[in-house]
C-alpha cells in the first residue's frame, strides 16, 4: 500500500497535515491561556562576574517577554523598593489596571496592582529579601488572560 | 535531542502562526463555542498580533527574527516592521487568477454579515483581506471552515514571508535590506542562501572567522549569483560583505541556530498545492500506512485522524489514556512537543515513500 501514493495526493496530504496539526495547536494553546487566565513572565539575570556579592543591575531587568521592566532602588531605612513598568504601547495595553503577583522562589510573593500607567511599586524590607533573591523572579497577571 | 526539546521547525511555525492568526479573527481567544457572529476590531485585532509577535519566544526568534535587529532596535520596532512588511506587505497575482490574498478575502466575504463595502483597487495584503469584511462576520464554527481559513492564510504566509525569512536565514536585519536604497530582491537572497549553505559545508561549522579564498571560490562555483561575475565581486558587494561579516563575527547569531531559520523556507514545499484540503477518510490510506510502517502506532493515528476530523486536542487526549501516558512519559506533558513529532514523523514517511516511487 505504502508505494502507491499518488504525487498529488501526497502533497494534498501533506498540506493537510501541516495546516491542521498546526491550526489545532494555536486553538488549543489559545483555550489554555483563556482556562489559565494568569499568564506569567519570568526575570532572570545573567549571572554577575566580580568579585562582591551580585547587585541588581542599575538598568534593571527585562521581562522575558520584553513588555515590564523592573528597577530596584532603596528607601532611606534600607527597604527595597522594586518598580515595574510595562514597556511600549502593547505593554501597557496588557498591563494597565491589572493585578498582578510577583514570586521569588517558592516562598516569597507580593500581591499589587499596576496603575493606568502601567507601572506597580512594590515595597520589601531589607531583612525578608536580598539583592541576590531579586535575580530571579516571575511575574504573573491574577485577573484575567493577557 | 530528546524530542521534548526538540525545537519546533521554522515551517511549522509560519503554520502554527497562521494557525493563531485565524483563531484569533475567529475570535476564538474571548468567545464560546455557542455565539455565532464575531466583530471584527481592527485595531483590537492589531493589538493581539502586534504583542504575540513581541512577547511569543518562537515568533519573535524564528518569524520576526528580534536578534537580527542592531540597537536601539527593540522587539517591538521589529514586530512593527515585520507587520508593515510581511502581514500588511501587497501579494501579487500569479498569471491572470486571484492572488492568495484574493481567496483569503473572498472567504471572509462570504462570512460577512450586511451589505459589502466595494474593494480598494490594488493589491491586498494578508491584514487587508482579513479585516476587508464588515465589522460582524458569522464565525467559523465548524473546525473544518476554520482549517480553510488558516490554509488560506498560510498560502499567503508561504509567499509574503518569504523575502524576510531569506534575510534572516543570512543572519542579516530585515530592516536594512528589504527596504530603502540598499533592498535587495527575494531572487538575490534566496540565491545567496544557496552559497551560504554551501559556504557554511565548507567551512565545517567553523565560523567566527572569515572564509578562505577557496572556500569562497567553492561555494561560488556551486552556488553563483545572479548578478555577480565571480566571488570577489560578490564578496566587495553590500550584501556579500554583509554576509562575510555575519559570518566572521562572533555575535548573537551564533547563540541562535540558524537551523530552525533554515527550515523556514529551505525545504522542498512538498506540501504546496492549490488543492482543498483533505477529510478524514481521504487521508487514511497516508495514516494507515504510516501505521504499517511501524512510523506512528494505532493510537497516533487515531489521534492524527481526529484532529483533521476537527476534534479539539482536549477532547481527545482527555479520552485516550494511552496517549496521555506517552504525552507523560516521552514528552515531559508538552503536547506541542508530541504532536510535532508525531506530524512530523508521519510526514517524513509520506514524502519518502513518494520520493522513491519509481
Amino acid at each position: 500500500m505504502t508505494n502507491q501514493f499518488d504525487k498529488r495526493e501526497a502533497a494534498r496530504f501533506l498540506r493537510t497535515l501541516r495546516v491542521t496539526t498546526q491550526t489545532a495547536l494555536a486553538q488549543e494553546d489559545l483555550r489554555r491561556g483563556r482556562a489559565l487566565g494568569r499568564p506569567t513572565t519570568a526575570f532572570q539575570a545573567l549571572a554577575a562576574k566580580g568579585p562582591g556579592e551580585w547587585r541588581f543591575p542599575d538598568a534593571g531587568l527585562m521581562s522575558s517577554d520584553g513588555l515590564v521592566l523592573a528597577k530596584l532602588s532603596h528607601e532611606p531605612g534600607g527597604a527595597h523598593v522594586m518598580e515595574l513598568q510595562a514597556q511600549g504601547l502593547v505593554g501597557l495595553s496588557a498591563y494597565a489596571n491589572r493585578a498582578a503577583r510577583v514570586r521569588f522562589g517558592a516562598s516569597l510573593s507580593a500581591d499589587g496592582m499596576f496603575d493606568r500607567d502601567g507601572r506597580l511599586h512594590l515595597v520589601f524590607e531589607a531583612s525578608t529579601i536580598s539583592d541576590a533573591d531579586l535575580s530571579a523572579f516571575e511575574l504573573q497577571l491574577l485577573d484575567g488572560a493577557l | 535531542m530528546s524530542p521534548a526539546s526538540a525545537p519546533k521547525s521554522g515551517r511549522d511555525i509560519v503554520a502554527y502562526f497562521a494557525g493563531h492568526l485565524a483563531n484569533l479573527v475567529n475570535g476564538n481567544d474571548s468567545l464560546s463555542d455557542d455565539d455565532e457572529i464575531v466583530a471584527i476590531k481592527p485595531f483590537s485585532l492589531y493589538e493581539r498580533v502586534h504583542r504575540s509577535l513581541v512577547s511569543n519566544r518562537k515568533y519573535c526568534d524564528v518569524l520576526v527574527g528580534a536578534w537580527a535587529y542592531p540597537p536601539p532596535n527593540s522587539p517591538e520596532d521589529a514586530a512593527e516592521f515585520y507587520f508593515d512588511n510581511v502581514l500588511d506587505r501587497p501579494i501579487g497575482a500569479r498569471g491572470d487568477g486571484p492572488s492568495s490574498a484574493d481567496n483569503l478575502a473572498t472567504l471572509i466575504s462570504s462570512h460577512a454579515i450586511g451589505p459589502r463595502a466595494l474593494r480598494a483597487a490594488g493589491s491586498l495584503s494578508i491584514w487587508k483581506a482579513l479585516m476587508g469584511g464588515e465589522p460582524k462576520m458569522r464565525r467559523f464554527l465548524d473546525k473544518r471552515d476554520l482549517f480553510e481559513l488558516s490554509n488560506r492564510i498560510l498560502k499567503c504566509l508561504d509567499a509574503a514571508n518569504r523575502p524576510y525569512a531569506e534575510v534572516l536565514r543570512l543572519g542579516l536585519c530585515p530592516k536594512e535590506w528589504l527596504v530603502g536604497d540598499d533592498a535587495v530582491g527575494v531572487n538575490t537572497l534566496k540565491a545567496a542562501n544557496g552559497f551560504l549553505k554551501i559556504l557554511k559545508a565548507e567551512m565545517n561549522g567553523q565560523f567566527g572567522r572569515r572564509p578562505d579564498q577557496r572556500e569562497l571560490e567553492v561555494a561560488f562555483f556551486s552556488a553563483p549569483i545572479p548578478g555577480y561575475k565571480d566571488v570577489k565581486a560578490f564578496a566587495l558587494s553590500l550584501l556579500g560583505s554583509a554576509i562575510l561579516t555575519r559570518l566572521a563575527g562572533q555575535d548573537q547569531t551564533f547563540l541562535l541556530s540558524f537551523d530552525v531559520m533554515e527550515a523556514t523556507q529551505s525545504e522542498a514545499l512538498a506540501d504546496e498545492t492549490d488543492e482543498p484540503l483533505m477529510n478524514a477518510e481521504e487521508a487514511a490510506p497516508f495514516l494507515q500506512g504510516a501505521v504499517s510502517a511501524g512510523v506512528i502506532d494505532a493510537q497516533e493515528m487515531t489521534l492524527l485522524a481526529s484532529i483533521m476530523a476537527g476534534r479539539s486536542l482536549a477532547d481527545v487526549m482527555g479520552s485516550n489514556l494511552y496517549l496521555r501516558r506517552r504525552l507523560k512519559a516521552d514528552f515531559d506533558n508538552n503536547l506541542e512537543a508530541y504532536i510535532d513529532d508525531l506530524s512530523s514523523r508521519t510526514a517524513k514517511f509520506v514524502w519518502k515513500t513518494e520520493s522513491s516511487r519509481p
